[in-house]
This record gives structure tokens, sequence and C-alpha cells, in this order.
């Protein structure tokens, strides 16, 4: 049964982008520090080998991609070619250079709505779920099973936050944790 | 030997209290759910860390925020069984309870209360056990050695979120362990002394 998971690096304030956070510095100060865990020492590759290679793994392995306007346009829609399809949830029409890419397909009739057709071109493949405003409304839509957080072991204090205030209380059950010293994995599955 | 231990439970999105905390309702709504794992839900290796923390600690420091919702519910003896320090700007005659707890109240800032509760301690550690604003105060002027953090499995929506504010120039923290449990994820952080 395919699921919709929130795969995200936090800081251990609360953060996923850093101050400053703007065209031409993507992710704000700091934002590597967030997600060199799952690099080579190098930073110029993703690793394959160890917790970290895993991880990469499930992450490569979803079969669609549902992802806020800011994070999809930060990253150019990944040049269009993640190898499944990319939903976009957006209020407004993509930037016309969008046509470009046959894969990414914008959706402006709400998270709900954006989540059912995300898992039904998943197939039995999860759903990667990807930006904190995408993320907060998917929780509050209850269409969110499952977060996949990487917790780091660095204080941002201030930048862009996963979760502001939601509307109502979510319970949380802990599923798996995959502890290193760059970060610790937590997998998290909503209660319902 | 003897280190300044903060002490708390977060939530996943940062909270150590619900919303609407006061009197009455001390940890806000909903709030008591972070505690969870010392009580209804503890587990054996829950309870080992809370052992652990007791016998390890000698003295508490507080901030008057959380003495004054916690003064009533704690009761008397109050849990802590030993002195605690409440940085206050109200001057006010030391307050002993039954079970080896006395809050005394320091009026002349957190260094003083930091004093006072590392000599009551002897060689055990003191806990800086909340509030926020209280741990974000001892972190910012560098008298903290260790940071504890229970990240605790619910998204509480709101409430005082323990590092606002905070600008975290100077202070670098080093994980040095984390043991999960059904109930809660226990991070140990040391904060690595740059200077």
């Amino acid at each position: 049964m395919s699921a919709s998971v929130l795969y995200m690096s936090m800081s251990l304030d609360g953060y996923i982008a850093g101050p400053n956070d703007e065209p031409g510095n993507p992710g704000g100060d700091g934002f590597i520090r967030l997600h060199e865990w799952g690099l080579t020492p190098d930073g110029a590759s993703h690793r394959t080998d160890g917790p970290a290679g895993q991880l990469n793994d499930e992450y490569n392995a979803v079969g669609a991609v549902l992802s806020g306007r800011r994070t999809a346009e930060q990253v150019n829609h990944w040049n269009g070619d993640k190898g499944v399809p990319i939903f976009v949830v957006s209020h407004r029409p993509p930037d016309p250079s969008v046509a470009n890419y046959p894969l990414v397909t914008y959706l402006t009739d709400g998270i709900a709505s954006a989540m059912t057709q995300a898992k039904a071109a998943a197939g039995d493949r999860n759903v990667l779920v990807h930006g904190a405003y995408t993320a907060q409304r998917a929780l509050e839509a209850n269409v969110l099973d499952e977060l996949q957080i990487h917790q780091i072991p660095v204080l941002f204090g201030g930048g862009r936050r996963l979760f502001d205030v939601l509307s109502s209380r979510i319970e949380l059950e802990i599923v798996r944790v995959i502890d290193t010293p760059e970060a610790t994995h937590i997998r998290y599955r909503v209660c319902r | 030997m003897s280190k300044v231990v903060c002490d708390i439970s977060m939530s996943l999105d940062g909270c150590i209290t619900g919303p609407n905390v006061r009197v009455g309702n001390g940890l806000g709504d909903g709030g008591e759910r972070l505690h969870n794992w010392m009580f209804d839900a503890k587990t054996d290796a829950d309870a080992k860390i809370v052992d652990e923390k007791n016998a390890a600690t000698g003295a508490v420091v507080m901030g008057k925020g959380m003495f004054d919702v916690g003064f009533e519910p704690w009761g008397d003896p109050p849990p802590f069984r030993m002195p605690v320090y409440v940085v206050t700007h109200e001057a006010r005659e030391p307050l002993p309870m039954q079970g080896g707890t006395i809050y005394t109240f320091v009026t002349d800032g957190i260094e003083a209360a930091l004093e006072l509760a590392c000599a009551a301690a002897g060689d055990k550690n003191v806990g800086i056990w909340g509030g926020a604003d209280i741990i974000r105060q001892y972190l910012k002027a560098g008298l903290v050695d260790e940071v504890r953090i229970q990240l605790i499995p619910i998204l509480l929506g709101d409430g005082i979120r323990l590092f606002e504010g905070l600008d975290p120039e100077g202070i670098e923290l080093r994980k040095t362990s984390s043991t999960d449990t059904p109930t809660a994820t226990h991070f140990r952080f040391e904060v690595v002394k740059t200077s």
C-alpha cells in the first residue's frame, strides 16, 4: 500500500532553511549543514553506502513527488527529471518554462485532491512530499501518512520552520530511528 | 565531575508546552502529553533515564514562570527532593517543603543562582529544568555543559518554543548519545566550549 512520506532535514530548533533564504542563496545561510549527512565528504555526490545510502535509496524509490511551489522552483523542478511524475501544489498557474518538463504537473485544486492524484501516479510505491508549507497543509488535511525527519544537531536561530502553528494537535508513532553522529533519522507514522 | 545540564521534553515541532499556559494549566493545552514518557507510557528504558537523572542531580534551577505554574501541581512533598533555586525579581524567604525540597528565591541573576546551586549540588550535577526562557538565558551565557532533550512524537501545533529567538552564535552542540524508546527519542548534546 502506497504511503505519502515527508522527507525533510531539520535543525534542532526546527528550521529547514536558514536565515536569508532568497534567490542566489537557496535554503539560506548554513543550509548545506542540514544536508551534509547525505553527501560524500567532498560534497560532490550522494552517499551510497551505510545508513545514509539506505536513506538515499529509499528516497529514490518513490513513485511520485508532491512538492510545494517554493521548493520546486528553488531546484528548477529537478530539471523536470526525477524519473517519476512531479506534482506541484500551487494557487497559481506555473511559470511558462515548466512546459518544457512533461513530468511536471501543476495542481491548483487543493492538497487533498493533489495527494489523490500523486498516489494514483505512484501506484504501489510511496509519494515523496517536500516543502514546509505543503507538509503543514497535508497534515491539516489528514493526507500525510509518514514523516522521515533528519534531525541535525545544530541551532539555526532563524529561517524557515518545518512546523509553524498548526490548527490541531497531531499524534505520531515512532516507526524507526537510525542514529549517526551527523544526524538522527526518525521515521514517524501519523496516528489517525 | 559536576556538570550543568539542561533537561527538558520537547515536541517534534519544538514546543515544551501547549498554548494557553497559566496557573492551573501549567503545561498549556495538551502539554501534559510531553511528560507521558515519564508516567503512563513509561518503559523500562524510560524509567532508567529518569532514575539516572534524579540520582545524578544535586540541585535544580528554574525560572519564576515555571515555579508559578508548577508550585501547586507539584504539591508537598514536591518531586524534586533536593534544593531548588528559583530565578526571580521578587525577593522572598526560602520555602522548605517536605521530602528535602527547599525553594530558594534568587534575585541577583542567573549566575548567582547557578553558584548557589553548584555549591548545594557538591559533586552532583545542577539541573536547569526550565522553562524555555531560563534555559535560553543559560545557554546564551555559555554556562551550560550538556543539553538533554527528550523529543516526543507529537505535534502540539502551538505553545512555548524552547529555542524561540535564541541567537545560536557561539553555541555549538555535539550529539553524544541518542536513546530511542517507543515513547521518545532521548538526546544528549555536549555544549562545545570554543574559548
